[in-house]
């Protein structure tokens, strides 16, 4: 009889699960029931306030391009070419739909498996990013910087992992390299510092003064260039 | 006997609910992926910054209310953002200072992703005065007051506006603004908001 009752339950439910506005109708004993672990880590509720319809829980991409099969250093995705339609438009003042024409393709970067940067600042932060589908890389050295071994990997794309490093005291270079172990294949990426305090040798095209660089900064790393928060989905043709 | 049963039955029945309902609510295409496999797009993020940080931004003049994952630079030493196909999720740029902390708290979103409106996709409307709540991982819930706003070209970008050292806690919200480029892919300007810490 539990079990029939049980089998009716699971078939209402499943009817219940395809509507989602169902969920909103939960009973007691449903809601009592320990929920199975679910993978969203980096999910972070408002714990002050109601969830509203403009929150979104964290997912890594799954819809790009299947990656490399293998850890190859510079293995890539073909991706998807991106459309030509050279105009300038704005964005849409209003929240309707886009219209058919408008760009389907997001801009995405193709992704390439066990590559990898570092990047220092004068004041001697520094920051190196690789990819490794296979997990956290391990061994990750460079002449130029000290680097913390603790990767963290990045909430919008795991595969993607970031180590903390300082730049080494007394390198100058402005150009160096840092490798690394992505399961178990070895991968090397350039790494680009900034001038050093007092000036290092062979600094072409390095702004900063001694002024600005003997004070710490409080954003670490600043980004390069602007940055890209749109892909036009919304803008008029 | 039958009464355990009875629970058991819904005990299974609502994991299963569960389930079928968060696979259900993913983007297209989504799926759990407990662990890296050949051909594999996406791994579970298991080591997301731990450190103390920003949990949730709100704007209550432009109805934009997010949580925040945090974000650092990408390969190209660009600052990274949230994927395009979740243009509802604000991040926080975390090589630089904490919202409430001294110094420019950099709080990033899309203005359109996935041919849908983004977090920030009425950023532009925003105007000195209006206010802007950030809840930290602390318990800390600052309020933040609009300064004032600018839209710039992304080749002309402020650094030392947006990046430089502050003597007081502010924050910095960015989106894209103008006029959009089709071959690039991208738009013209960016769309900064700069405030300052009122409340604690």
């Amino acid at each position: 009889m539990g079990r029939l009752a049980g089998a009716v339950l699971v078939g209402a439910l499943i009817t219940l699960a395809v509507s989602p506005t169902a969920m909103a109708q939960d009973d007691p004993a449903t809601t009592a029931v320990t929920p199975p672990p679910v993978e969203t880590p980096t999910t972070t509720p408002d714990p002050g306030t109601p969830p509203t319809g403009t929150t979104t829980p964290v997912e890594t991409p799954t819809s790009e391009s299947p990656a490399p099969t293998s850890s190859a250093p510079g293995t890539t995705d073909p991706g998807t070419p991106p459309a030509t339609k050279p105009s300038e438009t704005s964005p849409s003042s209003s929240s309707e739909p886009p219209k058919s024409s408008e760009p389907t393709t997001p801009p995405e970067d193709p992704y390439v498996d066990n590559i990898g940067a570092g990047y220092a600042v004068s004041t001697g932060e520094a920051f190196v990013v690789i990819s490794c589908l296979a997990g956290a890389p391990t061994n990750v050295v460079s002449p130029a910087l000290d680097i913390e071994q603790d990767a963290i990997q990045d909430e919008t794309d795991g595969r993607f992992w970031g180590f903390n490093a300082t730049r080494k005291a007394g390198f100058t270079d402005v150009k160096s390299t840092v490798t690394w172990t992505c399961g178990g294949v070895a991968g090397q990426g350039d790494v680009e510092l900034e001038a050093a305090p007092g000036g290092g040798a062979g600094t072409p095209g390095t702004p900063g003064t001694p002024d600005k660089v003997t004070k710490p900064k409080q954003v670490k790393i600043a980004p390069k260039g602007g940055i890209a928060t749109g892909f036009g989905g919304m803008a008029q043709a | 006997m039958t009464e355990k049963a009875g629970r058991g039955g819904r005990a299974f029945a609502a994991a299963l609910l569960l389930s079928l309902v968060l696979t259900g609510c993913g983007s297209s295409g989504d799926s759990p992926a407990p662990a890296a496999a050949p051909g594999q797009t996406s791994v579970p993020v298991t080591k997301p910054f731990a450190g103390l940080k920003p949990l949730s931004v709100s704007i209550p003049k432009i109805g934009a209310e997010s949580s925040l994952i945090t974000v650092a630079l990408d390969i190209h030493g660009k600052i990274a953002t949230p994927s395009v196909k979740k243009p509802m999720q604000a991040a926080w740029y975390r090589l630089g200072p904490v919202p409430g902390d001294v110094g420019p708290a950099i709080v990033l979103g899309h203005v359109d992703g996935n041919k849908q409106p983004g977090i920030f996709y009425k950023l532009k409307d925003v105007n000195p005065g209006d206010e802007v709540f950030i809840d930290r991982s602390d318990g800390k819930k600052l309020k933040f007051v609009v300064d004032h706003k600018d839209q710039v070209p992304k080749d002309q970008f402020p650094q030392d506006a947006v990046f430089g050292n502050t003597d007081k806690p502010q924050l910095r919200l960015i989106t894209c603004g103008g006029a959009f480029d089709h071959e690039e892919h991208s738009y013209k300007d960016n769309i900064v908001v700069y405030a300052n810490l009122v409340q604690a």
